[in-house]
């Protein structure tokens, strides 16, 4: 048997009747740490890597196109175009971890934190509760 | 700068002084005036003319830095609504400027901190009406309030931020569709 702790436990969200396991964080410039937005990110552990909409990058003082290019590629349709970038991401119980993602140039209607995020922290899902778990320590 | 917040914070906290209540421990003047005894400088307070333009105009042209916090400027202890100006209050003097100009001095918190968002989550699942007829729009929501929405999300955050919002949260109203599964983006 397997054992495993986590710190943290946080209910799926409701979006309508749906809940999801999205997690809300605090994107900020790390070289302005004036310049932050809030937004929710789906943790999707089918995401080999974080993507965020690439509106985030503008509004918190940074270029777009300046990132390194990145193609996305879903399971189905075409390649979606991000642009890597360094952020910090913010968390009341996570705290402050920066991260390179991908800032798609064309909308989302949803951000994806992927294995990348996986890789810094501890994740569990317990599905049929509703609920999934984190710890810093991954 | 937390120790700036919590002069903030007690700034805001602060109570105008009722000049009647503070009058009862000095020499009164009439029309609201006071010797100085309880630290109040007499001269200015008796040269200061009855406030026929907006309070912070009138500390302006007397060159009493104001405090402003947000959108909203503390008005000095002492202030009367019907009588002279009094200032000279050494808490309100003290404190520490980041930027001014023209007399206004002005304090802001510069790293937004760490927030829930448990009542804007709240919102989202109790107002799911108001939602739906948001669909395919972006929105920033800062507590029960509605402070933006439109289909460019850029424009929102922009409104959100001239509106005093350090750290706008946004969100995208997705349309519902029951037929519909949706899988990953």
């Amino acid at each position: 048997m397997v054992n495993v702790e986590y710190r943290y436990q946080y209910e799926y969200r409701y979006l309508g009747d749906e809940r999801f396991p999205i997690i809300q964080l605090t994107i900020t410039n790390p070289a302005d740490l004036t310049q932050s937005i809030d937004v929710d990110a789906y943790i999707d552990s089918g995401a080999e890597r974080s993507i965020f909409n690439g509106f985030v990058i503008p509004v918190i003082g940074l270029e777009l196109l300046n990132g390194g290019r990145k193609e996305y590629s879903p399971t189905a349709g075409s390649a979606i175009t991000a642009y890597l970038h360094r952020v910090r991401f913010g968390h009341p119980d996570l705290g402050t971890f920066d991260l390179e993602v991908g800032f798609s140039d064309v909308q989302l209607r949803r951000n994806l934190l992927g294995r990348d995020f996986f890789n810094l922290f501890q994740i569990g899902f317990r599905e049929n509760q509703l609920l999934y778990f984190l710890d810093a320590n991954p | 700068m937390p120790w700036l917040q919590r002069e903030i914070e007690d700034d805001r906290k602060s109570r105008f002084t009722n000049l009647l209540k503070r009058n009862t421990e000095v020499g009164t003047l009439g029309c609201g005036l006071t010797t100085s005894s309880a630290g109040w400088v007499a001269g200015q307070a008796a040269k200061a003319p009855l406030p026929t333009a907006s309070p912070l105009t009138l500390l302006h042209d007397l060159n009493i830095p104001i405090v402003v916090v947000g959108r909203e400027p503390i008005r000095p202890e002492g202030w009367h609504p019907h009588g002279a100006l009094f200032a000279h209050d050494p808490r309100f003097f003290g404190r520490h400027t980041i930027g001014s100009s023209s007399g206004i001095t002005r304090t802001e918190r510069t790293t937004p901190s760490l927030r829930r968002r448990e009542r804007e989550l709240e919102w989202r699942r109790t107002h799911d009406a108001v939602l739906r007829s948001l669909e395919n729009q972006w929105v920033v929501l800062e507590g029960d309030e509605i402070i933006a929405s439109g289909r460019d999300p850029v424009q929102v955050i922009n409104q959100a931020k001239s509106s005093g919002i350090m750290s706008p949260y946004i969100f995208f109203v997705e349309p519902k569709n029951e037929n519909v599964v949706t899988i990953g983006l």
